[in-house]
């Protein structure tokens, strides 16, 4: 069981498999962090040899990019759309495109699915605190997520019971990651976190950042989601959740 | 607009234990409290693996009497200044964040830091091996 638990740092942030399938070839999750190297090549901004530094350098053009460089770019326009511009990928650099808000998510979604293709049902992957977790941790109960208190490290926020899940949390509090509301270019205010839960964990990340950009307007944009729920904590440390949350008592086990 | 926000979502307080907010059809039932039984054990103090990070291994030990967790300790590179960092800031920080996870019984944390993740790895490793 240990022998498929992995961590691995890539895209400049710990990357965590835990495959609990002992009858499962381990070697599926060599696949996966192979794979998602294969995103970090091909994606970062940080790489001079990237399809993203090249196309942002014009000598790619967007249409001979490669199939997951425009699809991800796709959906990073869909997804900006969809959040009222809250959520832009060329918002971060002037005059160029950064999709690695959607690209995490995204490419960590895809190497759920070489997972699965691999037959396993019980794993989690662990992307610097955006979760995808499936099955269970042990026969007989879900997955408990525990969703980290924005100001008191060691306290839980919340707990999430899953069986089939991506959850991503958006937060100042992340290290190297700095939000902005794109409208005004200044951090939000009066927000802590915002983490949203939902079956896609691009689309959960991408509508986390969102929704922490959008400052105290965030809970009732989250509200409106389909498919999605939200948890936001205000800087007064009030927790508002959509109705569906499906968070149990943090301490119901103390 | 604050008060139409409380009325359309579910608003919580934080010091308080997190209520369930939850009344969908898949929301669990209570769970029943576990028969507590008391017996006198020894504490085992049991050693994760070295988790590589970028600047170094992280290893975590814990102290288990029976099926509690009460203690973990970590090492880290000290060589480093960013080691040193880790070792005086993150490490108490994560032992407090652990022994918080466990007793809430949580398998992962949402929102973590960087340095968390190869301390939970270490620290998932000791607890399977503990058989917690």
């Amino acid at each position: 069981m240990l022998a498929a638990a992995r961590v691995e740092q890539i895209m400049g942030m710990p990357i965590a498999v835990d495959l609990r399938d002992p009858l499962v070839d381990p070697g599926a999750v060599e696949d996966a962090f192979a794979w998602l190297r294969l995103v970090d090549a091909t994606f970062s901004t940080y790489r001079d040899d990237s399809e993203i530094s090249r196309l942002n350098r014009g000598e790619l053009a967007e249409t001979d990019a490669g199939a997951d460089v425009q699809e991800v770019l796709l959906r990073c326009e869909q997804l900006r759309e969809e959040t009222g511009g809250y959520f832009d990928a060329r918002a971060p650099i002037p005059g160029a495109v950064d999709p690695s808000g959607l690209v995490k998510g995204w490419s960590v979604d895809r190497a759920a699915r070489i997972l699965d293709a691999a037959g396993a049902r019980n794993y989690y992957l662990n992307a610097g605190g955006d979760i995808r977790v499936r099955g269970c941790p042990e026969p007989g109960r879900p997955w408990r997520v525990g969703i980290q208190h924005p100001l008191v490290p060691g306290r839980l926020a919340a707990v999430v019971e899953a069986n089939d899940l991506a959850i991503a949390t958006s937060g100042e509090y992340e290290r190297g990651k700095h939000i902005v509301n794109p409208r005004t270019g200044l951090p939000p205010d009066g927000v802590l976190s915002v983490t949203v839960v939902g079956p896609d964990l691009g689309t959960a990340d991408a509508y986390a950042t969102a929704a922490f950009a959008m400052g105290t307007a965030g809970p009732r944009w989250t509200a409106r989601l389909r498919g999605y729920e939200a948890l936001t904590i205000l800087a007064d440390e009030t927790v508002l959740s959509t109705g569906a949350f499906p968070s149990v008592d943090a301490d119901s086990d103390l | 607009m604050k008060r139409a926000v409380t009325a359309a979502l579910t608003a919580l307080v934080l010091a308080a234990p997190v209520a369930n907010a939850w009344a969908g059809a898949n929301a669990s039932p209570p769970k029943k409290k576990k028969k507590k039984k008391v017996v006198v054990v020894a504490p085992r103090t049991i050693q994760g693996p070295a988790v590589d990070m970028r600047w170094g291994p992280v290893q975590v030990t814990i102290v288990v009497k029976g099926k509690v967790l009460t203690d973990v300790q970590a090492t880290a590179p000290t060589e480093r200044s960013r080691s040193a960092f880790i070792n005086n800031q993150a490490i108490p920080i994560l032992r407090q964040e652990a022994l918080q996870a466990k007793s809430a019984n949580i398998d992962l944390l949402s929102g973590a830091t960087m340095t968390s993740e190869a301390f939970a790895q270490s620290l998932q490793a000791a607890l399977t091996q503990a058989g917690l």
